[in-house]
């Protein structure tokens, strides 16, 4: 690897063989028209366009990605499924056992196929979570990802719920990454146009996501958990203000022992927020050694040059620019 | 009085001949129920404890506000509705008419004990967009208001609705404030904890107004409205880059003429995020002559020092401080 390489940790793939698995399923169908709904005709549509015209080759094409790749100047991207093809948590549990084993298998041979370029992230049946925390232990030990994308919700339930102790538990002791990465969100119908579930719906989920998992003291009992917030965190690392009288004057509101924003210190996020001004203020907010970079690829939602972006962020010094285009990422993935 | 009066634009009141009213027609019960399953029993039964102690001398006593007033070194308060019922938008034209035309009376008197510290806007029946066009020219040329309260949707209706256009006529119309303020939001039980669903609700359903305004058009068609956001905008005007890459990425983001984060400059804002940092990112996305001082009386989620955070905001010039401290308010309110 180069001296100070670029890494990408916010990046998508689909596999074929974990799709003809799920896609018959009753489940995936439910689900699928479920989120069609809440996203809106008009988005869902386009979302086809773009499969068919754009993203179709970039997931299925490993030479396309890494030209790509370069052209972006991304040394090693962090492969994880794509969200929007499913976290898969309406799956029982013999299925969702196969699917899971499917799922890192394939991240891993993925991966495999050009280890200098890419490293993998898997995914957990979150809906069963003592298997899940088995998962997790497979997915580091056996296949060597470097931890597992977790959505915003299990199924409606967030993530602090006592019911996932024991995931966390196990991700404390692997030193495992967790990505945290909504799939859009459903207010009523009222994020149906503009693409709102997406462009508004996606920051929100991870602001309640990282919400429940601060405020219920989660990371006051896991402090050695390694969270990984998608887009810059959402809106949470932008407005914690509010989060934080909330926490002062609020009984209860009290669940956890510092103010909500310290707690952005101990996060990692990535640099997804489209802006020099906002990652600079996102710097500000959570350290510069707490952000790394993320292009949501091949997302139209994601971010054609991180390295440009972050090259105009104003007065920042080259040992943060650096950490922030690599270096973090070198040291929180072991590579 | 200084030569620049401190301008509170964001106060409540609560006028108790509505509340009776309101609390005879099921609509209210429904409401109040709605709420309070989504605002979770821990913070129904905190807010009962407040209303009935802290906030209940505040609401009933003028001597209590005016001390209030001029220990915040506030020289003249914005008085408007609280939102307790939801500005009352259940309410068929009938009812509606009737309770705003009380609220408006009774606020346009207790402004009238003391004409030199207080101002008042009006609440308008925002579900019956006609009405609403009525009582909004009624209460700035009858009653001597200076606009109106408004919640970020109206009874699902969200702002963007081409059956608002009566009611943003209106407004150009007759220059009135409207004062965007939240008034409660549906994430089902996901909001229920931690006081969730004012912490995190609120600026989401302040971003989600400003969001159906912005991208429908609606700014476009009335360039002349004088719209201020409650709690700086919520996450809007701290969050903009992914709305603008969305806008300009997706057709159906495309429904207004420029780049969403255009129109932050041609909206005012409260002061109300708490921290100078934030406050700070907000004037240089918005601009010094969009910041207005807003405390929230006299709610726990409100300030009593707003003067102070924003003598925090470092390197702002005196001009400025002047702007934000109380000319843009003077004139949004034509004072």
């Amino acid at each position: 690897m180069r001296k100070d390489p670029a890494i990408d940790v916010h990046a998508h793939t689909i596999l074929p063989e974990v799709q003809a698995l799920v896609s018959s399923q009753e489940g995936w169908k439910r689900e699928a028209q479920e989120r069609n709904r809440t996203v809106g005709a008009d988005s869902l549509e386009y979302n086809r366009k773009q499969f068919e015209a754009i993203y179709k080759e970039k997931f299925f094409n490993q030479d396309a990605r890494l030209a790509d790749m370069d052209r972006m100047r991304i040394d090693v991207q962090t492969v994880s499924v794509t969200p929007s093809f499913g976290f898969n948590y309406w799956a029982e549990r013999a299925l969702a056992e196969q699917i899971i084993e499917l799922t890192n298998a394939g991240i891993a041979a993925f991966c495999a196929r050009r280890p200098a370029r890419f490293v993998g992230l898997g995914n957990l049946a979150m809906q069963f979570p003592d298997l899940a925390a088995t998962q997790l232990k497979r997915a580091i030990q056996h296949f060597h990802l470097k931890g597992v994308i977790v959505s915003t919700t299990v199924a409606g339930v967030d993530l602090a719920e006592e019911r996932f102790e024991p995931v966390w538990a196990a991700a404390e002791e692997l030193g495992a990454l967790i990505f945290i990465h909504p799939v859009g969100c459903a207010i009523e119908q009222r994020l149906t146009p503009y693409y709102l579930s997406n462009v508004l719906g996606n920051p929100l989920e991870t602001a309640l996501a990282l919400s429940h998992l601060i405020f219920s003291g989660l990371l006051d009992r896991h402090p050695r958990l390694r969270l990984l917030a998608a887009h810059g965190g959402g809106f949470l690392p932008f407005y914690s203000g509010r989060f934080d009288h909330g926490w002062r004057v609020r009984p209860e509101a009290h669940g956890c022992l510092h103010p909500p924003s310290a707690y952005l210190r101990r996060i990692w996020f990535d640099s997804l927020v489209f802006d020099p001004a906002l990652l600079g203020f996102l710097i500000s907010q959570v350290g510069a050694d707490r952000i790394m970079l993320g292009t949501d690829y091949p997302m139209d939602m994601g971010f054609e040059d991180p390295l440009g972006t972050l090259e105009k962020v104003a007065n920042l010094d080259p040992q943060p620019r650096r950490a922030i285009a690599g270096t973090n990422a070198v040291t929180l993935l072991g590579l | 009085m200084n030569s620049t009066p401190a301008i509170d634009i964001h106060a409540h009141a609560i006028v108790p001949e509505v509340e009776m009213l309101a609390r005879r027609h099921p609509g209210w019960q429904a409401d109040l129920d709605q709420r309070q399953r989504s605002a979770g029993a821990a913070s129904a039964e905190h807010n009962r404890k407040l209303t009935e102690t802290v906030y209940r001398e505040k609401f009933e006593s003028l001597e209590a506000r005016l001390a209030t007033m001029d220990t915040m070194g506030i020289d003249i308060q914005t008085v408007s509705a609280a939102p307790t019922s939801n500005f009352w938008y259940w309410a068929d034209p009938e009812l509606a008419a009737k309770l705003v035309a009380i609220n408006n009376q009774e606020i346009a008197q207790l402004c009238q004990r003391r004409p030199d510290r207080l101002v008042g806007l009006g609440v308008v029946a925002l579900q019956h967009p006609e009405l609403a066009a009525a009582q909004l020219k009624h209460a700035v040329a009858e009653l001597g208001l200076r606009g109106a309260i408004i919640a970020t949707h109206a009874n699902g209706m969200d702002l963007g609705d081409p059956s608002l256009a009566p009611f943003w006529q209106a407004a150009q119309a007759t220059g009135a404030l409207i004062f965007i303020h939240p008034a409660g939001c549906e994430l089902g039980t996901r909001l229920t904890r931690y006081y969730f669903s004012n912490v995190i609700g609120n600026p989401l359903e302040t971003t989600l107004a400003l969001g159906h305004l912005i991208f429908s058009g609606t700014l476009d068609h009335y360039p002349g409205l004088k719209i201020c956001a409650a709690h700086g905008g919520g996450y809007f005007p701290f969050y903009t880059a992914r709305f603008d890459h969305g806008w300009r990425v997706r057709p159906e983001a495309h429904g207004c003429r420029r780049t969403p984060s255009a129109y932050l400059r041609n909206l005012w804002f409260d002061s109300l995020v708490y921290e100078p940092d934030l406050l700070s990112f907000l004037i240089a996305r918005a601009g010094a002559g969009q910041i207005v001082l807003g405390t929230d009386y006299p709610f726990d989620m409100g300030v009593d020092d707003p003067r102070q955070r924003l003598a925090a905001v470092s390197g702002l010039s005196q001009a400025q401080q002047r702007a934000i401290v109380g000319e843009n308010a003077a004139r949004l309110l034509g004072l």
